[in-house]
């Protein structure tokens, strides 16, 4: 609203000055000018502060609400779902939606605003050439309109060649060695080249529009001015209004010229905050992980639990193939029990379902009595120490990722012991800042088999009545396997222990052997047993002897 | 397992300087195919300016000569035809700027396109001269960036950067130049909220510069953050940390916040400020020029056209202030452009660049011969120790041996995509080294485990590589491999699209492609990576006596994987732990109840029921067990084949080296 002041104020002082005035007179108009625009700034500043702000907040939130909501999300979702694609939701298209809650609405009520006073002090001065000056304006706004739609169509083109020629740029890159092997070179750039002109050539549309749009909204605003100094320079000459009046005019008339056109921006912003809205709300949408109704259980239940598979058939959603089926397997405390199979056996699944990253298609596991449905999915994680095949680590200090299973808050305990316990005593010495060493790409690079052994100190020092190990020694050399698995099986504590492996040094040494071979149980008993019965154990057993003794040649 | 933080690394938090002499020198160099486009662009700016400072002058002469004259007693008739005049002129002074200006936009836009495509094109074609170990330590996405985002940054300095300047320091002049004509007192009084201005700007540029320094490091934080606990979204299920890893969310994500409420407060602040220097320019003028009209030293139109110019004249300075980022902005993405165009394959090529060879030199008999060469990926570290072997032309040699023995750095090295460090490789008596790798790369055919096809048609897989043969020929070649059923399958023949990556394919057709495209490109030398998924017995049967075909004549080396190809094989080398340490005929092999033995006992005999799954344990780590396969998700991130870390892939030759 004081932005329409000012001028005003210029109108009234250049009618004075041409009726003649006092220095003191001139004095306090500019002085009111001041005033004016110090006003208009501390409500432009109050508005950004708070709408600004809020959408800012807004984001925060959301992005708070999405990271919550997809750390919640089923395992299977993210089997079907790549996190580039996760990423750009929360990037780009949180970005697209506060745009338009932040400035979009600014810029909005700004303009209305704007509008309103400026229209209405212009009809005060004179009704006649008011209509005649807003005649472009329109014209503008449907200009922007219109010029805004092609735009958009040229803009999604000029994206879509974007893409092909990101794609073509990638599947050179990720097949350079065919591409060099057969000398393919030249081919390949020029069909790069040929993809590249075509999106040139789409850009060039865009610049023919675009080119012509801003000079447009100059050319337009000028004419409406010309018109002004012609019918409101008429007006003044006969006298119907003055010439402060003119002068305010023109100034309104300059005033109104941006509003019009961020009119045209702003459906834009509306439109792909739009867009980004649904797509962020399609992730919203996607069910979570919930627990049935279920009493919490205390630590001393979760201490002794037996495990049994009744009957357990698992197929991934969207898939008819059952990757296990018919398991019955029964676990007591305290007992060590290897899983054998060969490579796609399901050995893996088994220990996902154990931990409910999937539930069972059909049957039930049954974990201290009860079925595991029945827990609370943190309840009953919280009864493993699990080491998955992937040894995934955080990146952040050697400490941080042993103690990644405990509360900050809470007490946590000292990584050395656990550390030790996965044989990494020695290695631990190496590291530039001992525990505080970090790791990842802002740190050291760890070899796979000491990945390995962080993660089963990660899992060690949650002291867990079960221990799932999912071939977490693969990388892990068997002189240091040989130690962890003495230190392991001479725990105090004597946790339950479910190692789907296949080295020697872990299946002589545990109480049962369990073989999986597509899916079922194939056979179990001690390795005894199972070598003296010669089925696929002794098969698989002797096969890993003879890659151990290859290895040691 | 590629560090998942990648792609939003470190790097995209450099803030580099504005203005970087060397880097600025080897930029203008891209806009040299076009000064004849900025020349015309810079006198087209120079036109502009004075169309745009005419404006306001003629409102000038409009209001002294016919407005105001009017008290003094002037003919109204007489004063409204000048308007009318006036108008026109105005009016025709606005389309001839909007035609300049029009011309002056397009032109300068496409130049920046045009030099857009050619450096992305030079970034391209230098991409492709880099040996594979170069995409081994580093994301495709990475190098992806520098193609396509970095570029696209460079374009807008190209486009709206140093003409963009030249065009506002006119305007500016000109706009000067006019208040200074009309009135050189009043408009010495106007340019001292100039420097307000400008102190206003700096100190704005400076804290807004580190506030948003911090917002895009916090949010590149975030992004990694994010980037990694999705990735690692069942570790976080399993240790039921959910809670705690959203609380270390909520706190990257509360930074980013309030150093965006910083960076907010900044702006908040400087728009009005200028706003309220550019009243104390109105204030200025109406007071003095007041005072001016008052004493009869100033006319009416003057403090008109002031009012006019002195709101056209803050545009410009702030354009130019905001050119600052611009110019930041392009000396980070070129300075990381220039790296990248900087670095030289790892592969020298022969000096004397092999006009005598050619990339069509006469055939190769195809004698292979390797004398005691070693080879390391990683300095010190070596991965082929002292391997000794000779291929006579036409001998079919099948490598076996335990993953990691070093059977594809064998392949690596023979068609020059590592350099090995002791010894020599030598074609036909020649050292490899002394032949352009185009050249020998046309003599050598590679058949990769995993089939890479490239989108396009089934036609232009075929004849990748042999443009020059005919398309015909390319059929033949894959009805000579027994492709002929399957192509008769496809609704579109040979012009059937492959998919991205061939994804339509079977894992047997996709090999009977291969086997196609490396028969059409007829070398003289193959090098094949048998693929170690099983596949039925039919298509099986299919594959092996395409194999033969494919094998004809040909000296040949096989990573073997297939029991039938070594006993079809007319030697065996063995490889163990980096050395060769067996060879001879399958029978001789067996008797000798080494290496040899053990390995064909572990990963042949009895092979159709188990498959071949012989000892993937090397390259365990990358995980290919059960549930990961059957839904169809790919452990190794979105879209890097090549991992981060070379060790730990487990794909063979096409990712990583052993």
């Amino acid at each position: 609203m004081f932005q329409v002041w000012a001028p005003w104020i210029v109108r009234e002082a250049i009618n004075h000055l041409q009726h003649g005035t006092t220095r003191a007179a001139l004095a306090r108009d500019a002085g009111l000018i001041l005033l004016a625009v110090a006003l208009q700034g501390l409500f432009l500043f109050l508005m950004r502060m708070t709408l600004i702000r809020s959408s800012r907040r807004m984001e925060y939130e959301l992005r708070n609400d999405l990271y919550d909501h997809m750390q919640r999300l089923h395992a299977s979702f993210y089997r079907r779902t790549r996190v580039g694609d996760l990423l750009s939701r929360t990037t780009n298209d949180l970005d697209a939606v506060r745009n338009f809650l932040g400035p979009g609405i600014m810029y909005f009520a700004n303009t209305i605003v704007t509008f309103c006073f400026a229209v209405a002090l212009m009809l005060r001065i004179d009704v006649r050439l008011t209509l005649l000056a807003l005649v472009p304006l329109p014209i503008l706004s449907l200009a922007v309109a219109r010029l805004g739609g092609k735009i958009h169509h040229f803009y999604e083109a000029i994206q879509d060649r974007f893409g092909k020629m990101t794609a073509k740029a990638q599947e050179t890159l990720a097949g350079i060695r065919v591409v060099k092997a057969y000398v393919e070179e030249e081919g390949e750039y020029h069909a790069f080249r040929a993809i590249h002109e075509d999106y040139t050539e789409q850009n060039r549309k865009m610049i023919q529009l675009w080119s012509a749009m801003m000079p447009l909204m100059g050319l337009l605003g000028g004419i409406a001015s010309a018109v002004v100094l012609w019918v409101g320079g008429s007006a003044v000459v006969h006298g119907r209004i003055s010439l402060g009046d003119l002068v305010a005019f023109q100034i309104y008339l300059s005033m109104l010229l941006w509003p019009m056109i961020s009119l045209g921006w702003v459906s834009n912003l509306f439109q792909r905050g739009e867009a980004s809205m649904a797509r962020i709300r399609a992730i919203m949408d996607e069910p979570i992980e919930e627990d049935l109704e279920a009493p919490r259980l205390r630590r001393q239940e979760r201490q002794r639990v037996p495990i049994e598979l009744k009957n357990v058939g698992f197929k991934y959603p969207a898939s008819d193939r059952f990757v296990l089926r018919g398991l019955n397997l029964s676990v007591t405390p305290g007992e060590r029990v290897a899983i054998v199979g060969r490579t796609g056996a399901g050995k893996s699944t088994l220990l996902a379902l154990l931990a409910r990253l999937f539930d069972p298609t059909e049957g039930a596991v049954l974990v201290g009595g009860r079925d595991a449905r029945e827990w609370t999915r943190a309840d009953l994680r919280r009864v493993y120490g699990i080491v998955p095949q992937e040894s995934f680590l955080f990146s952040d200090t050697i400490r941080a990722n042993v103690a990644f299973g405990f509360d900050e808050h809470g007490a946590v305990p000292a990584a050395e012991g656990p550390l030790a316990r996965a044989g990494l005593r020695s290695d631990l010495e190496t590291f530039p800042r001992g525990l505080d060493t970090m790791i990842g790409e802002r740190g050291i690079t760890l070899s796979g088999g000491q990945k390995q052994r962080v993660a089963l100190a990660r899992a060690l020092a949650l002291e867990r009545p079960v221990l799932l190990l999912d071939d977490a020694f693969a990388s892990v050399d068997p002189g240091t396997e040989e130690e962890i698995l003495q230190s392991l099986f001479e725990h105090r504590t004597r946790p339950t222990l479910l190692l789907a492996t296949h080295r020697r040094s872990a299946l002589l040494r545990v109480d049962r052997i369990v073989v999986l071979d597509e899916g079922r149980i194939v056979d179990t008993g001690t390795h005894a047993d199972l070598i003296r019965r010669g089925g696929l154990y002794a098969d698989l057993y002797h096969r890993e002897e003879m890659v151990e003794e290859l290895e040691a040649l | 397992m590629a560090a998942p933080w990648e792609a939003f690394g470190h790097e995209e938090e450099k803030v580099g300087a504005v203005y970087d002499h060397g880097l600025a020198k080897r930029l203008v160099r891209y806009l040299k195919p076009y000064r004849k486009e900025i020349f015309i662009s810079v006198v087209l700016l120079f036109a502009i300016s004075l169309l745009e400072v005419a404006g306001p002058y003629i409102t000038k002469i409009a209001i002294d000569k016919f407005v105001r004259p009017l008290h003094g007693g002037a003919v109204p008739e007489v004063a409204v035809r000048g308007l009318i005049t006036l108008s026109i002129l105005y009016v025709f002074v606005l389309i001839v700027a909007f035609a300049l200006r029009y011309w002056q936009t397009y032109t300068m836009s496409m130049v920046g396109q045009r030099a857009m495509q050619d450096l992305r094109l030079e970034i391209f074609k230098h991409v492709q001269t880099l040996t594979p170990g170069f995409f081994d330590t580093r994301p495709v996405g990475r190098i992806l960036t520098r193609v396509t985002q970095d570029v696209s940054t460079l374009n807008e300095l190209f486009a709206q950067g140093v003409v963009a300047v030249i065009g506002d320091i006119f305007l500016l002049a000109g706009i000067i130049g006019a208040m200074l004509f009309m009135n050189w007192k009043l408009a010495l009084v106007v340019f001292t909220t100039v420097p307000l201005l400008v102190l206003a700007t700096a100190i704005f540029r400076a804290k807004v510069r580190v506030s948003y320094r911090k917002v895009r490091t916090r949010l590149a934080r975030i992004n990694a953050y994010l980037q990694e606990h999705l990735q690692g979204v069942e570790v976080v299920k399993l240790f039921n940390v959910e809670t705690k890893e959203f609380r270390g969310f909520d706190r990257a994500n509360k930074d980013h916040y309030e150093a965006h409420l910083q960076n907010l407060f900044y702006y908040a602040v400087f728009f009005p400020a200028v706003e309220f220097i550019g009243a104390i320019a109105l204030a200025l003028i109406l007071w003095y020029g007041g005072l001016g009209i008052l004493e009869g030293t100033v006319t009416f139109g003057v403090v008109v056209a002031f009012l006019q110019y002195s709101e056209r004249f803050y545009q410009p300075i702030r354009d130019l202030s905001e050119k600052y980022n611009v110019f930041q902005a392009a000396m980070v993405s070129s300075e990381r452009i220039f790296d990248l165009l900087d670095t030289k394959p790892a592969v020298p090529e022969p000096a004397e660049v092999a006009a005598a060879t050619g990339t069509k030199a006469g055939r190769l008999r195809g004698a292979v011969e390797f004398d005691h060469v070693w080879f390391a990926y990683k300095d010190g570290d070596f991965i082929l120790r002292d391997i000794s072997f000779k291929v006579a032309p036409g001998e079919k040699v099948a490598l076996v041996g335990a993953t990691g023995a070093g059977k594809s750095s064998v392949a690596n090295l023979l068609t020059r995509f590592y350099e090995f460090q002791r010894g020599s490789i030598r074609i036909d008596g020649r050292d490899i080294r002394d032949i352009h790798g185009r050249a020998l790369r046309r003599q050598i055919g590679l058949v990769l485990q995993d089939v890479f096809l490239f989108g396009g048609t089934v036609r232009d897989n075929l004849r990748f590589g042999a443009r020059e043969r005919s398309a015909e020929e390319a059929e033949r070649a894959l009805h000579e491999v027994g492709g002929g059923r399957m192509v008769g399958r496809l609704p579109n023949g040979l012009e059937e699209e492959v998919g991205e990556r061939g994804v339509y394919f079977s894992m047997g057709e996709r090999q009977l492609l291969a086997f196609a495209r490396a028969l059409h490109y007829d070398p003289s030398i193959l090098i094949l990576d048998e693929a170690t998924s099983s596949v039925d017995v039919e298509t099986e049967r299919v594959i092996q006596e395409a194999l033969r075909r494919l094998l004809e004549g040909r000296t040949s080396l096989v990573i073997a994987h297939r029991l039938s190809t070594i006993l079809d094989a007319d030697r065996i080398l063995v490889m163990h732990r980096g050395e060769l340490r067996e060879q001879g005929t399958h029978e001789e092999l067996l008797a000798r109840r080494g290496i040899y033995a053990r390995l064909y006992e572990l990963q042949y005999q009895g092979q159709g029921a188990g498959a071949a799954e012989n000892g993937d344990r090397a390259g365990a780590g990358g995980g290919n067990d059960d549930g990961r396969e059957a839904s169809g998700r790919s452990s190794e991130g979105s879209e890097s084949p090549a991992s981060a870390e070379p060790a730990a892939g487990s794909r063979g030759i096409t990712s990583s080296p052993e």
